[in-house]
Formats: structure tokens, sequence, C-alpha cells
């Protein structure tokens, strides 16, 4: 029990990556509810295998990456509304949620394996970071980075922010 | 509404969206209510096994039920080879549930966790169809010559060419008849996941 709330505290304090992955990988406000939960229930799985010399958000990235990229949508519909209050935002008036949700909306049409590291990429993690959390070697994914933010950049640029 | 110049910088833009996250923390009560609500692509093939071994379960009962009921030498001597291919069947669900279909941990390296789950998804799905190519004929013997046996009949099969000509016929037939049933049904319920898995893991293999 202990050990859970120690995982808890962990989650609330970087529990922005898990909202942030859910929404890069799923469009629609429900299946990234979803998503959010089989992250955090999947780092909940597999927190006792957490390392503590190792840093948690990085930790938490990969279990969250991994999760993104073998999660299936489901089909039945959520049911639990009680949990739906969680889901409200801070800061969700703030002009800049726009801006984010814009970004956002561009970077889910890159493949996901690109998405994925972009993401990595924009968050600070250096190339030798990404090979290990995603298992590319340095090379490939220097490459790979290089043409997703060429390609977001020429498709930012088509498509304007407008607010 | 107007359009702002082009002078973005995604950097920001992305910090931007770090910033936001759900207002409340995710207390231990949420954390117990999403619990054994997680779902994993080999989740769906491991719950078909288990419905399959259920099923199995239920018929290995009613053959061994009409394995001590039965008189005949014969019958009984077909229905011990159906009652062993049902215990196999359940060993070999068994072995497919421990050992092949095994989802790793969640902190593994992707391409490592990737490349894990398409393997043994198509692994698991691939012992599938062998075992319908190794299962079925063995089935229909045993339940072409049960039922002649049960009518006291089992002898004409060494002797009737008509008889040994359906049984022929049968299996010629329903063998890769069910063979490729299975397949389509396997492609059917799992087809999609598998490309994508595949493809997936094709671009990390690319440059």
């Amino acid at each position: 029990m202990a050990n859970q709330a120690a995982f808890l505290e962990s989650l609330n304090q970087n529990r922005a990556i898990v909202y942030k992955l859910s929404r890069l990988y799923a469009r629609e406000a429900d299946e990234q509810h979803d998503l959010f939960q089989e992250m955090v229930l999947q780092a909940l799985t597999a927190w006792p295998r957490f390392e503590a010399k190792a840093q948690f958000s990085t930790w938490l990235y990969r279990v969250c990456l991994n999760t993104a990229l073998s999660w299936q949508r489901r089909e039945q519909k959520r049911k639990e509304a009680e949990a739906d209050s969680m889901w409200e935002l801070e800061n969700q008036n703030d002009p800049r949620h726009a801006q984010a949700e814009w970004l956002l909306e561009h970077m889910r049409r890159l493949d996901p394996t690109s998405r994925m590291l972009l993401s990595l990429k924009l968050d600070g993690y250096s190339m030798a970071e990404i090979a290990d959390i995603t298992g590319l070697n340095v090379n490939q994914a220097t490459v790979k980075i290089h043409r997703a933010k060429n390609q977001l950049t020429q498709w930012l640029q088509q498509n304007p922010l407008s607010i | 509404m107007a359009t702002t110049e082009p002078t973005f910088d995604i950097n920001d833009l992305w910090k931007n969206l770090s910033s936001e996250q759900p207002r409340q923390p995710i207390s231990n009560e949420t954390l117990m209510y999403w619990q054994h609500r997680s779902n994993d692509p080999l989740d769906k093939l491991r719950k078909n096994i288990k419905i399959n071994s259920a099923y199995t379960v239920i018929f290995l009962l009613a053959w061994t039920f009409l394995f001590f009921y039965a008189e005949h030498f014969w019958l009984r001597f077909l229905l011990g080879i159906m009652v062993a291919g049902h215990i196999a069947g359940l060993l070999y669900n068994r072995w497919l549930l421990r050992d092949v279909l095994i989802t790793p941990p969640a902190d593994t390296l992707i391409r490592e966790r990737l490349t894990h789950l398409c393997y043994r998804m198509m692994q698991g799905l691939k012992s599938i169809e062998y075992v319908a190519l190794f299962f079925y004929p063995v089935s229909i013997t045993s339940g072409f010559c049960l039922a002649l046996a049960s009518e006291n009949k089992l002898d004409l099969i060494g002797t009737d060419p008509v008889l040994q000509g359906i049984l022929v016929g049968a299996m010629v037939v329903l063998t890769p008849a069910c063979y490729y049933l299975t397949r389509w049904l396997n492609k059917l319920a799992f087809g999609k996941e598998v490309m994508r898995l595949q493809a997936l893991v094709q671009s990390f293999e690319n440059e």
C-alpha cells in the first residue's frame, strides 16, 4: 500500500506526461481517456520493476509510449462518469490550449514512430536517451526525427495557426 | 479570426502542451476503479483460447462419460481417442497461455516489446492454424467411426468401398476447409492488429 502511495505521488507529479501522450496517440476525448487509463494501469503493473536510480519521468515515458503503440481502442462505451471529473484541465481557458490542440492535430498526422521520436526530442531527451528508450540506434533516430520535424514544419506553414 | 504569421516555434508550442494536465490528481480510489480494465493486443487472443478451453472441458466431460458408459470395445477405443485428443488440446492451450502469449512489461525497450508482441501474436495464430490442420482429420475419422461403432457396424469401414470413399472424401474436403476457415477467422479477428504491429516493427527496421 505504501508502495502504491509512492507510485501515486510520483505519477501525479508527472501526470502531464501521461495526459500529453494520450492526446498525441488518440483523437477523440473518450479514446484519450481510455488510453490515459491504460497508461496509468500499465505503469502501476510495471511499477515493482522500477529501479530508484532511474528517473521516474523517463521510465514513465517509456511505459506510456509502449502502451500507446500497442493500444487497441475499446469497442464498448465508457461507463465511469464519476471518473470524468478528474479529466477537467488546468488552464483549459488559456489561449495556449488552442495552440496545443493545433500542434497535436498536426503531430497526429505523423506515423506513430515519428510521433514518438519527435515527442521525446521536443521534451528535451538527448539522442542517446532516445536510443535507450526506444531501441533504435542514434543514427536511425536522428534521421527519423529530422524528417519528422521537417514534415511537421511544412504542414504547420501550410496551415498557420488561427486564433 | 486573425491568422498569425507562421513564425511559430514547435518547441514553444510543445511547452504549452506540456503545461496542461488534469486538474485533479489521480487518487487511490480512481486507480482501484480503473483496475481490471487493462487490455493489450494479446488479450483478445488469450481470451479466445480461454473460451476454447472451456468448451474443450465440456466436451471432454461428455466424451469421458460416454467412454465409461459405452460397452462395445471399438466404441470405447474411439472415445478414448477423442478424450486423449481433448486432453492434448487443453495442454496445448495451457502452453500457449503460459509460454507463448506473454506480454512483456510495459517498461521494456519499445522496439523489443513491439517485436515480441508481433512475433508472439503471429506464432500463436500460426500454431492455432496448424492444430486445425492436424486435429480435424483425427476428429473427422473418429467421429465417422464413432457413428458406425454405435450401430455395431464398424467392420464395414474395412469392407465397404462406398464408406471408405466417403471417409476419404470427407477428409480431403474438410481438412483444408477447416484449415482455411481457421485462417480466415484469424484474419478477420486479428488481421488488422497483426498488420498494424508489423508496420510498426517495420518502421523501426527502416533506415
